[in-house]
C-alpha cells in the first residue's frame, strides 16, 4: 500500500513539474518566435487538475490536510483516536458523493475538446477525477485503519 | 441560517474535520436546504473540477513549487550564512542573520509556513548550538516566516488579488516597503532584547572580510531569480502565472547546474510543493463551496450593507474589521479567513473609501497575527512540529516583542497609506 501511494504521489508530483516546464516552454518560445506550444493552457489546466485531484487523494490517506487541533490537543489518547474515526467519517461522507458527481461532471464532457489539437477532455477529466474517487476510498481506509487503531493515535498515518 | 452555517463549520473544524472539507460540507448542506438537492449535488461536480483546473490558481502551486526547489538547492542555508558571515560577530548576530534569511527566502518563496519550516531547519540549530536562547529563536523564526507572504511573491497576495480583481503586479508591489519595515522592526526587537539581556543572545565568531565577499557570491541565484522573476512581470514579459511557472523552472534549472539537484532532492521538492499545493487547494475548493451558500443567503450583502452603515466612520469600521481578523486569527487557518472574509469585508472597505491595493497590505498584515498568535498559530507549530523540545509557550512567549511591533506596524501602515502605495504608483 506505502509503496502503490508514494508511486501515485510521485506521479502527481511529476505533474506538476511538467506544468512549470509548459509554461516556461511556452514563454520563452513566445519570447523568440512569437509562437505558441498548441494546448499549453488547456494542457497546464488539466495536468495541474489531475496533480491536485491526485494530491489531495494522497494527503487525505496521510491525513495531510490542515485542521484545527485546538481541541484534539486537549484530549487523551482514547478521546483521540474517536475523534480521529469521526472526522474521518465526516470526511469520507464528503469526498463519497463529491467523487461521484466529479466522475458524472467528467463523463458528462461528451465532445469536448482543447482547443488546439482538439483531443478529447474526457478521459483527461476522468483521469483527475479518478483521484477525487481514491481521496474517498482513502477517507474510508484512513477510518478503518483509526478504528481498527493499527496506528498508535495515527502516529503512521500522520505526515 | 448563514449564521447557522458559521456554526456549524466551525463544530466540524473542532471536531478536527479538515479546514477544506468542513466549509464544502457547509457550503453544500445549506445550498441543498436552500435551493434543492439537485442542484447542490451539481455544485458539488462543477465547483471541484472548475476549481482545481483554474488557471488563474496555478500561480499558488507554482510559487510553491518554487520555493521548494530552492529551499532544497539549499538557497536558504546560502543566505543564512551570508547574514552570518556579515553579522554574526555582533551581539544577536545569527538572530540578524535569520531575519535577513527570513526576509531573503520570502522574495524567492511565496508561502509563510514554508519560510517558517525551511528557517526553522537552517537557522534555528545554529542559533541553538551558539547559546541563544530557545524560546526566543524559535518565536524570531515564526514571526520571520510571516515576511513570506508580505514580501513578494505571496500567495495570500495573489488569493486576494484574484478574489478581488486587483492588480496582482501591484499588490506585490505593495508588500516591498511594509517587508522591509518589518524587517527594521524586528532588527530592532533583537537589538533591544541584546542590550536587556545580553545572556540570551551571545556573541558570534568573527569573519573576515574575504569569507564576506564570499558569502555574498553564493547569493547570485536568490538575487537572478527575484530580478527575473519580478522583473519579468513588471516588463510585461509574462504574466504572474506565468512568472510563477517561469520562476519553478528557472530555479530547477540553476539548481541542477550547480550539481545540488538531482532526481532524490528533485523527488522531494516535488512531493513537499505537492503535498502543501494539495492542503491549500482543498481550502480554496471548500471556500467557494462555501461562498455560493453565502451568496444565496445574500448574507455577503447584508453584511456589506451593515458594515458600510455603522455610525462609527471608515476608521472605526477598519478597526472593527481588525478586531474580528484577531479573533478569527485565532481559530482559524489564514487562507479560510482570507476566502471567507474577503468577499464581505473588501465591497465594504472600498465602500468607504479605502484603497483596494492598500487594504491587501492591510489584510495580509491582520492573518499574520493568526499564524504567530495563540492558541492556533500555523507558523509556530511547524516549528514545533521540528524543535519537539521547544515547547509551544516557550514558542508563543518568543513571538510576543514581534507581535507587539507588529501592532506598531500595522497602525503605522493604516496611518500612512503612502508606505504600501508608493511603490505601486510605478507600476503600470
Amino acid at each position: 500500500m506505502k509503496k502503490l501511494l508514494a508511486t501515485v504521489e510521485t506521479v502527481a508530483a511529476v505533474m506538476l513539474l511538467l506544468v512549470a516546464l509548459l509554461t516556461a516552454a511556452n514563454v520563452t518560445l513566445r519570447g523568440f518566435t512569437n509562437a505558441q506550444i498548441p494546448d499549453w493552457f488547456d494542457g497546464s489546466k488539466l495536468l495541474m487538475g489531475m496533480a491536485l485531484f491526485w494530491g489531495i487523494a494522497v494527503a487525505t490517506y496521510h491525513g495531510a490536510h490542515i485542521c484545527v487541533d485546538i481541541v484534539w490537543e486537549h484530549l487523551r489518547e482514547r478521546s483521540r483516536r474517536r475523534l480521529d474515526v469521526l472526522a474521518a467519517l465526516i470526511s469520507a461522507a464528503f469526498l463519497a458523493p463529491m467523487a461521484w458527481m466529479v466522475v458524472n461532471k467528467a463523463m458528462a464532457g461528451g465532445t469536448q475538446a482543447t482547443s488546439d489539437l482538439r483531443i478529447p477532455l474526457m478521459p483527461l477529466q476522468l483521469l483527475a477525477a479518478a483521484g477525487g474517487v481514491a481521496a474517498a476510498i482513502f477517507a474510508a481506509v484512513r477510518m478503518w485503519e483509526h478504528l481498527r487503531s493499527k496506528a498508535q493515535a495515527g502516529a503512521h498515518l500522520e505526515p | 441560517m448563514a449564521l447557522g452555517g458559521f456554526i456549524l463549520m466551525f463544530v466540524l473544524m473542532a471536531l478536527r474535520v479538515p479546514i477544506g472539507f468542513a466549509m464544502g460540507i457547509v457550503g453544500v448542506l445549506g445550498f441543498g436546504l436552500l435551493s434543492g438537492w439537485a442542484p447542490a449535488l451539481n455544485l458539488l461536480g462543477n465547483v471541484p473540477l472548475s476549481v482545481l483546473t483554474d488557471y488563474n490558481l496555478l500561480v499558488i502551486p507554482m510559487f510553491i513549487l518554487m520555493g521548494a526547489f530552492a529551499s532544497h538547492s539549499g538557497m536558504s542555508r546560502e543566505l543564512f550564512e551570508a547574514g552570518r558571515a556579515w553579522l554574526g560577530h555582533q551581539r544577536g548576530g545569527l538572530a540578524y542573520a535569520s531575519i535577513a534569511a527570513c526576509a531573503g527566502f520570502a522574495a524567492i518563496n511565496g508561502s509563510s509556513v514554508a519560510t517558517a519550516a525551511t528557517m526553522s531547519q537552517v537557522a534555528l540549530p545554529e542559533m541553538r548550538k551558539s547559546g541563544y536562547h530557545a524560546g526566543f529563536s524559535a518565536g524570531l523564526i515564526a514571526a520571520g516566516g510571516t515576511l513570506g507572504i508580505m514580501i513578494p511573491p505571496s500567495t495570500i497576495f495573489v488569493l486576494y488579488g484574484i478574489m478581488t480583481e486587483v492588480d496582482i503586479a501591484k499588490l506585490f508591489a505593495a508588500g516591498v516597503v511594509p517587508g522591509l519595515l518589518a524587517v527594521v522592526f524586528y532588527v530592532a526587537v533583537v537589538k533591544f532584547i541584546g542590550w536587556r539581556h545580553p545572556l540570551a543572545l551571545p556573541l558570534g565568531e568573527p569573519h573576515s572580510w574575504a569569507e564576506r565577499w564570499a558569502s555574498l557570491r553564493a547569493l547570485w541565484a536568490v538575487l537572478l531569480l527575484f530580478a527575473f522573476v519580478l522583473g519579468g512581470i513588471y516588463a510585461g514579459l509574462f504574466t504572474v502565472q506565468e512568472a510563477a511557472g517561469v520562476g519553478a523552472t528557472g530555479t530547477l534549472l540553476i539548481g541542477m547546474l550547480r550539481g545540488r539537484l538531482r532526481w532524490v532532492q528533485i523527488r522531494a521538492a516535488l512531493i513537499d510543493a505537492l503535498r502543501v499545493s494539495a492542503a491549500i487547494m482543498v481550502i480554496v475548493l471548500g471556500a467557494f463551496l462555501f461562498g455560493y451558500f453565502l451568496t444565496i443567503t445574500q448574507f455577503t450583502q447584508n453584511a456589506v450593507d451593515w458594515l458600510t452603515h455603522l455610525p462609527i466612520g471608515a476608521y472605526g469600521v477598519l478597526t472593527l474589521v481588525l478586531v474580528g481578523y484577531f479573533i478569527l486569527g485565532a481559530v482559524m487557518d489564514e487562507l479560510a479567513m482570507i476566502l471567507l472574509t474577503v468577499p464581505i469585508v473588501f465591497p465594504a472597505m472600498v465602500a468607504l473609501g479605502f484603497d483596494p491595493v492598500w487594504f491587501g497590505v492591510i489584510i495580509v498584515m491582520a492573518v499574520t497575527f493568526g499564524m504567530i498568535c495563540p492558541p492556533v498559530g500555523m507558523n509556530v507549530f511547524v516549528i514545533h512540529s521540528i524543535a519537539r523540545d521547544i515547547g509551544l509557550g516557550a514558542i508563543y512567549r518568543g513571538t510576543a516583542p514581534f507581535i507587539a511591533v507588529d501592532v506598531l506596524r500595522l497602525i503605522i501602515l493604516c496611518a500612512f497609506p503612502a508606505l504600501s502605495l508608493w511603490l505601486p504608483g510605478f507600476v503600470k
